[in-house]
C-alpha cells in the first residue's frame, strides 16, 4: 500500500526508504518550533523608496548630472581667477579657448620668465603709477625699474623679469567701468630708480594665464564665469520660488481639502480663475508695473529686508512676487487632492472614531502622508521656475545689470548669434540640462515613493 | 436583561450627483429597529449594498444619521424628532469599532506603538512616560504580540497581526460596546478563527457587547448570540443565531441559508438550493414595497405595492414579510 | 484513478520570484495528474502558490516570476517548452482562464458582443463575423444570461458583478476549450450569487465535459463542485486526493487544522474553534524542513530539519507529505 512517490520524479530526489526510518521522530518543543521561524529584518518605507530610487539608473545619472551642475554654479568661481562683471577689454569676442593678442603675449611673456610680478596699484595711493615717474622693483640682486608716462589707477603690472631686454606690460583697470583695458608696454629703463613699486609680489596665480573655457562677450566677460554665476541666480531662484509656491499652495490647498464643502467649492473657483488667466500676459504685465514702484519703495525704506532686497534687484522681487501671486495654483490642487484623498482613508476614520481632534488628524496623519507628494510637487516645480524666469530674463523683464542668469545669458547672445553662435550655445545647455535632470530627479522620487511600483 | 444599545427607525440617505443638476438619494439604511444587550453579540449578515456596514457607522455616529433615535445605556445620543445630538467625544470612549482591512486603517507613518497610543493620548492624558507605555504593551500582550512590536510600521506584519494591533487600539481606550465591521473577512481561512476566539475571550475578559457585522454566516452564527439579516438597506428578519439558522422564516434568510456551501461534499451537494434569480437591485432606486419582492420566489401582488411590516412571529424572533402575515 | 487519458499532467513545477529582497519560491516542486472531464480544487490561503501555478500553466506567468524547473504536460505536449506564438494559440483555445475580478478583466470600452467574438476570430480565421456573432449569442445563452441579443450590445458597466462573471466565463468558453482555470472566480461575489455561478459551472462542466481547475480558499466551494482536490501550503502540495478522501479523511495536519478551525451553519453545538496556530509563512525565509512545521501541533524533529516526502495515504491516489505516516510507516513495520 506504501507507495514511495506516486508520481515520476528524479530519482534523486526520492528519499530512501531506510533513511528516512533513521530521522527523528521525536516530537519538536514549543521553543524549537518558533526558532525555525526567523523574521525578517524590518525596512521602513523611506529606506525602501531610498532603495528603489537608487535602482532608476537614469534618475540617479540625472542626480549625479544635477550635482555637477550645482557645483559648477556654486563652486566654480573659486576655482578660475575670472569674474562675472569684470571686463577684460583686451579679450573681448574671444572664442572658446582662445586667447586675446594681449593675453597671448603675456602667455608668451611668462614662457620665457620665470617669474611674473604682478602688482597692483590702487588708485589714490602713492602707490599708483604717476605720470612720469620710475617705479623700480628688486630681483635676484638686480634692480629693475620702469618709467611710466602716464597716470593710471587700477593696473596689473606686468613685468618679464629674466630677459636682456625686459618689457613692462600694463593693463590698466580704470575705476568707473571697472573695465581692464588694453596691455600696453610702457617704457622702461634700469636708470633713474625713484619710486618703489609697491606692494610688488610673486603672485603664483599669475603663473600662468587662465584660458577662457568658454571664450568671452563682447564686453570681455568670461563667459564660463558668467555662466557660473548664472547657475547660480537661476538656481537660487527656481529653489526660492518653488518653496513660495510650496508655501502658499500648500496652505491654500490643504484649507480647502480640509473644510470641504461651499468652502471648498469657492476656493477651488477662485483658483480655476487664476488658472485660465493667461500667465504670461499677466507676468509681463506685473513685472512693467511693478518694476518702477517697487524700486522707489526699495530706495526708500529703512529697514534691513529692504536692503537685502534692493541687493537683489527689482527684477528678482517682482519674479517673486509673480510667482507668489499666480503659480501657487498647480500645488493647491496637488495639495487638496492629496488631503481629500487621504481624509477618505480608513486610517483616518479609525482616528475619527477613537474621538481624536481636528487639528491633531491633520499634523499626525495627513501632513506626514502626504510629504512624499509635496517633495515630487516641489522638485518638478523648480525646473519650471527656473524656466519662466529665465524666460523673463530673456525678455529683459527678469535680471536686471549687472545681475545675470542663464536667460539673460541666451538673450544677449541672440545678437551675435551667427558670428558667435557659442555663446548661446553654453548658457542654453546648462539650462537646459538643469531642467531635465530636476525633471527625471522628480520623476524618479514619484516612482520611488509610488507603493502601487513596488 | 438590560439593553445596552437601541436603535428606533434608523434611516441614512447618502446624497450623490447624478448629472450636473441632478442628484439622487442612496438610501443606504432604510427604517431599521433592534436593540443590543449588555455582554450579548448581536450579528448582522447581509450581501454587498445591504447597508450593514454604513449602519455600524452611523450607530457610531461617524456618519451623521438622516433620522432616527439612538440610545446608549439609557441616554439618547441621537433623536432627530427631539433635536437632541450630544457631542460624541465622551461616547468615543465606550463605543469602538474595529474595520475590515487592517493595512488601511493602520497609518502606514505611524509605528504600531503610536497607533494604539494615540487612542491614550486623547482619552487618557494623564498618562505619561513610563506608565504610558506600560499601558500600551499591555493592551499589544493582550492581543496576542509582544512589546518589541511596538517600534515596528503596520506594513511589517502579516494581515491577522495587523488585525490584532487594530484589535489593541480599539481596547486601549477600555471601551464597553465595540463594532466589529467585517473584522475577519480580509484574513486567511487559518487566521480566522484564532482572531474569532480571541475577540470571544475579550468579550469575556472585559465584559464587552459587540455589533458583529460579516457577510460570512457561518462565523457570524458562531459568535452571535442573536442575528440580524439585511437586505438592500432593511432588516428583514431577527432571531436567536440558532433558530435563525435552523428555522428561518423569510424567503431571503432562508436562500442564503441555502446558498452557503458547507464543507462537507455529501452534505452540501445534497442540500436542496433556493437560488434566486436576477443581482441585488441598486440601492438608488429601490424596488417600491417589499424590497425583496424582485427576487423573492413567494412574491405576489401585494408584495410589490405595500411594505411588510416588522413583527414578532415567535418569542425574540422578528420577521418582515407578507406571506408570514398570513399565518 | 479513472480510467480517463490525462489531459494535464504537472511534474514537479518549480517557480520562483526573484525579487530584490531576494529569491522567493512561489512554487516548490508540486505534482498532479488531471483526467478529462475532471474538476480539481487547488486550496490554499495567500502565498501558498495556487494562483501562481495556474498561471504557470497558461504561461501568463510575468517578470520577476519564472519557471526555474518542471514541467507542464498538456495532451502529452510541454506547454512550458512553447514558443510565444504556440502560447498565443494555446490560451483561450485549448485553456482558458477566469479570473477572480470581472470588472478588471473586461474592457470598458468595448461591447460584450465585441470582446466574445474577439476571443473566437483570433483563434479560427476561417469563421465569418456572422458566425462568430451567432455563436457568442450561444454562449451568453448558455451562460444564462437573458435577452443575449440585446446584451451583445451592451458594455461591461451595465452589467452587474454576477452577469459579469459570466459573460467571463463565456469569453473563457466560446472556443470551447479543453481545460478552464477558474482563478477564485466567486471570492469577490455574494453569497447568492456565488450559488448562481457554481450551478451553471456544474451545470456547463457536464454538458460540454471540459475538465476545471478551480482555485480557491473556500473549502465549502471546492466540497460544492470538485471532484479531486490539491491542498497547498507555501509552495507545496501537502495533501491531495478526491474530495470524500479529503473532506472524511484528511491526513495532513494542515487539512485537519483547516477542516476544524471552520465554523459551520449545520452543527448542533456553539463549540469553540480549533484554530491552527501561528501566522502564514515569509516565503523569502521558508524553513528548513517541512513548510508547515512551526505551526503544525504534531511536529516531529526531522520535520524542522528535512523536507516530508510525499506518500501515498489512501486509495485513488490519496497522498500527503509528512513525517507522521513515515513513523506510521515504520511502527507498523515493527
Amino acid at each position: 500500500m506504501q507507495k514511495l512517490n506516486l508520481f515520476q520524479l528524479n530519482a534523486d530526489r526520492v528519499p530512501d526508504l531506510k533513511e528516512m526510518f533513521a530521522a527523528d521522530f521525536t516530537p519538536a518543543s514549543a521553543e524549537e518550533r518558533v526558532s525555525a521561524t526567523e523574521s525578517r529584518k524590518s525596512v521602513s518605507y523611506w529606506r525602501d523608496a531610498l532603495r528603489r530610487f537608487k535602482q532608476n539608473k537614469v534618475s540617479m545619472g540625472a542626480l549625479a548630472l544635477f550635482f555637477i551642475i550645482f557645483l559648477f554654479s556654486f563652486l566654480g568661481p573659486m576655482l578660475i581667477p575670472y569674474n562675472y562683471a569684470d571686463q577684460y577689454r583686451c579679450s573681448m569676442k574671444l572664442a572658446p579657448g582662445e586667447f586675446s593678442k594681449a593675453e597671448m603675449t603675456a602667455k608668451a611673456a611668462l614662457e620665457h620668465a620665470d617669474l611674473i610680478y604682478d602688482t597692483v596699484l590702487s588708485p589714490g595711493s602713492i602707490s599708483s603709477l604717476s605720470r612720469n615717474t620710475t617705479y623700480w622693483f628688486r630681483h635676484k640682486g638686480v634692480t629693475y625699474s620702469f618709467y611710466n608716462e602716464k597716470t593710471l589707477g587700477d593696473v596689473i603690472v606686468l613685468f618679464r623679469a629674466e630677459d636682456a631686454d625686459p618689457l613692462v606690460y600694463i593693463s590698466e583697470k580704470d575705476a568707473e567701468n571697472g573695465v581692464f583695458d588694453n596691455i600696453t608696454v610702457i617704457a622702461y629703463s634700469t636708470e633713474n630708480i625713484d619710486t618703489r613699486a609697491e606692494n610688488t609680489a610673486r603672485l603664483p596665480l599669475i603663473k600662468s594665464v587662465c584660458p577662457h573655457v568658454f571664450g568671452t562677450d563682447s564686453a570681455g566677460r568670461d563667459l564660463m564665469a558668467r555662466c557660473m554665476y548664472g547657475g547660480r541666480v537661476s538656481l537660487s531662484i527656481g529653489i526660492i520660488a518653488a518653496l513660495i509656491v510650496l508655501f502658499i499652495g500648500s496652505l491654500y490647498g490643504s484649507v480647502a481639502g480640509l473644510i470641504g464643502g461651499k468652502v471648498d467649492f469657492i476656493m477651488m473657483r477662485v483658483v480655476d480663475i487664476i488658472y485660465s488667466v493667461p500667465d504670461v500676459l499677466i507676468v509681463l504685465l506685473l513685472q512693467v508695473v511693478l518694476k518702477d514702484p517697487l524700486q522707489a519703495w526699495l530706495d526708500s525704506s529703512p529697514s534691513g529686508f529692504a536692503r537685502m532686497m534692493s541687493n537683489l534687484g527689482v527684477g528678482i522681487v517682482s519674479i517673486f512676487i509673480t510667482f507668489a501671486c499666480l503659480y501657487w495654483v498647480g500645488m493647491s490642487r496637488i495639495v487638496r487632492g492629496q488631503v481629500l484623498q487621504l481624509k477618505s482613508q480608513e486610517f483616518v476614520t479609525a482616528a475619527t472614531a477613537l474621538g481624536v481632534p481636528r487639528s491633531r488628524i491633520v499634523k499626525r496623519h495627513l501632513l506626514p502622508n502626504s510629504v512624499g507628494q509635496l517633495v515630487i510637487a516641489t522638485c518638478l516645480q523648480i525646473p519650471s521656475a527656473i524656466f519662466l524666469e529665465s524666460f523673463l530674463s530673456f525678455l529683459g523683464l527678469g535680471v536686471s545689470i549687472p545681475m545675470t542668469s542663464l536667460g539673460s545669458l541666451c538673450s544677449d547672445a541672440l545678437e551675435t548669434i551667427t558670428l558667435y553662435p557659442y555663446r548661446l550655445l553654453y548658457p542654453g545647455i546648462i539650462l537646459t540640462l538643469l531642467v531635465l535632470t530636476l525633471n527625471l530627479v522628480g520623476d524618479g522620487i514619484r516612482d520611488a515613493l509610488d507603493p502601487r511600483l513596488k | 436583561m438590560k439593553k445596552l444599545i437601541e436603535v428606533e427607525h434608523l434611516r441614512k440617505y447618502f446624497r450623490i450627483k447624478l448629472g450636473t443638476l441632478k442628484y439622487g438619494s442612496i438610501q443606504a439604511v432604510e427604517d431599521v429597529s433592534f436593540f443590543i444587550y449588555v455582554g450579548e453579540t448581536l450579528g448582522i449578515v447581509g450581501e454587498s449594498g445591504c447597508g450593514k456596514t454604513t449602519m455600524g457607522r452611523t450607530l457610531l455616529r461617524l456618519y451623521n444619521p438622516t433620522s432616527g433615535r439612538i440610545v446608549y445605556d439609557g441616554t439618547p445620543i441621537y433623536d432627530s424628532e427631539k433635536k437632541i445630538s450630544v457631542p460624541m467625544l465622551p461616547y468615543r470612549k465606550k463605543m469602538q469599532i474595529i474595520f475590515q482591512d487592517p493595512s488601511a486603517s493602520l497609518d502606514p507613518r505611524m509605528t504600531v506603538g503610536e497607533i494604539v497610543g494615540e487612542a491614550l493620548s486623547v482619552h487618557r492624558p494623564d498618562l505619561k512616560g513610563k506608565e504610558y507605555r506600560e499601558r500600551i504593551n499591555e493592551m499589544l500582550d493582550t492581543v496576542g504580540l509582544n512589546s518589541e512590536h511596538a517600534n515596528r510600521f503596520p506594513h511589517e506584519f502579516s494581515g491577522g497581526q495587523q488585525q490584532r494591533v487594530g484589535i489593541a487600539r480599539a481596547l486601549a481606550v477600555e471601551p464597553e460596546f465595540i463594532v466589529c465591521d467585517e473584522p475577519i473577512s480580509a484574513l486567511d481561512v487559518s487566521i480566522q478563527s484564532q482572531v474569532v476566539n480571541m475577540l470571544e475571550d475579550l468579550q469575556q475578559e472585559k465584559h464587552l457587547t459587540y455589533l458583529f457585522i460579516a457577510h460570512d454566516i457561518s462565523v457570524v452564527r458562531h459568535i452571535s448570540n442573536r442575528i440580524g439579516v439585511m437586505y438592500l438597506g432593511q432588516m428583514v428578519e431577527l432571531a436567536e443565531s440558532y433558530e435563525l439558522c435552523s428555522q428561518p422564516m423569510h424567503p431571503y434568510t432562508k436562500s442564503l441559508l441555502s446558498a452557503v456551501p458547507l464543507p462537507d461534499p455529501q452534505k452540501t451537494r445534497a442540500k436542496k438550493r433556493l437560488i434566486l434569480e436576477g443581482d441585488v437591485p441598486s440601492p438608488l432606486n429601490p424596488p417600491t414595497g417589499c424590497r425583496f419582492h424582485t427576487r423573492c420566489p413567494y412574491a405576489t401582488e401585494e408584495c410589490s405595492q405595500r411594505a411588510p411590516v416588522w413583527k414578532e412571529y415567535a418569542p425574540g424572533h422578528f420577521a418582515a414579510c407578507h406571506a408570514l402575515e398570513g399565518q | 484513478m479513472k480510467n480517463n487519458e490525462k489531459l494535464l499532467e504537472v511534474r514537479d513545477l518549480r517557480v520562483s520570484f526573484f525579487t530584490h529582497a531576494g529569491e522567493v519560491k512561489a512554487v516548490d516542486g508540486i505534482s498532479y495528474d488531471l483526467g478529462e472531464h475532471e474538476v480539481m480544487g487547488i486550496v490554499g490561503e495567500s502565498g501558498s502558490g495556487k494562483s501562481v501555478e495556474a498561471y504557470s500553466i497558461i504561461g501568463l506567468l510575468q517578470n520577476p516570476g519564472r519557471v526555474i524547473g518542471g514541467s507542464v504536460k498538456f495532451m502529452g505536449e510541454d506547454v512550458l517548452a512553447y514558443s510565444e506564438e504556440q502560447k498565443r494559440e494555446f490560451r483561450g483555445n485549448k485553456v482558458s482562464m477566469i479570473f477572480q475580478n470581472p470588472m478588471t478583466c473586461l474592457n470598458p470600452v468595448y461591447t460584450i458582443g465585441n470582446q466574445l467574438m474577439e476571443a473566437l476570430l483570433c483563434h479560427n480565421k476561417d469563421v465569418t463575423r456572422k458566425a462568430a456573432y451567432d455563436r457568442a449569442v450561444e454562449m451568453l445563452e448558455l451562460v444564462g444570461i437573458n435577452n443575449a441579443r440585446k446584451r451583445m450590445r451592451q458594455y461591461p458597466h451595465e452589467f452587474s458583478g454576477g452577469m459579469r462573471q459570466r459573460a467571463m466565463i463565456a469569453m473563457a468558453l466560446i472556443c470551447s476549450p479543453k481545460l478552464l482555470i477558474a482563478d477564485e472566480p466567486t471570492t469577490a461575489l455574494d453569497v447568492t450569487i456565488q450559488a448562481q455561478i457554481l450551478e451553471l459551472m456544474k451545470d456547463i462542466q457536464r454538458k460540454t465535459g471540459m475538465s476545471i481547475i478551480f482555485i480557491t480558499h473556500n473549502l465549502g466551494v471546492v466540497a460544492e463542485i470538485c471532484d479531486r482536490v490539491s491542498v497547498m501550503y507555501a509552495g507545496h502540495i501537502v495533501e491531495q486526493g478526491n474530495v470524500n478522501d479529503i473532506f472524511y479523511r484528511p491526513k495532513h495536519p494542515y487539512t485537519e487544522g483547516l477542516l476544524r478551525s471552520m465554523p459551520r451553519v449545520d452543527t448542533k453545538e456553539r463549540e469553540r474553534l480549533i484554530p491552527i496556530e501561528g501566522t502564514p509563512v515569509d516565503l523569502l525565509n521558508p524553513p528548513k524542513g517541512c513548510p508547515f512545521a512551526p505551526r503544525c501541533e504534531k511536529c516531529l524533529r526531522v520535520c524542522l530539519e528535512h523536507k516530508p516526502p510525499f506518500l501515498q495515504v489512501g486509495e485513488d491516489a490519496h497522498g500527503s507529505a509528512c513525517w507522521l505516516h513515515v513513523k506510521e510507516m515504520k511502527e507498523a513495520g515493527e
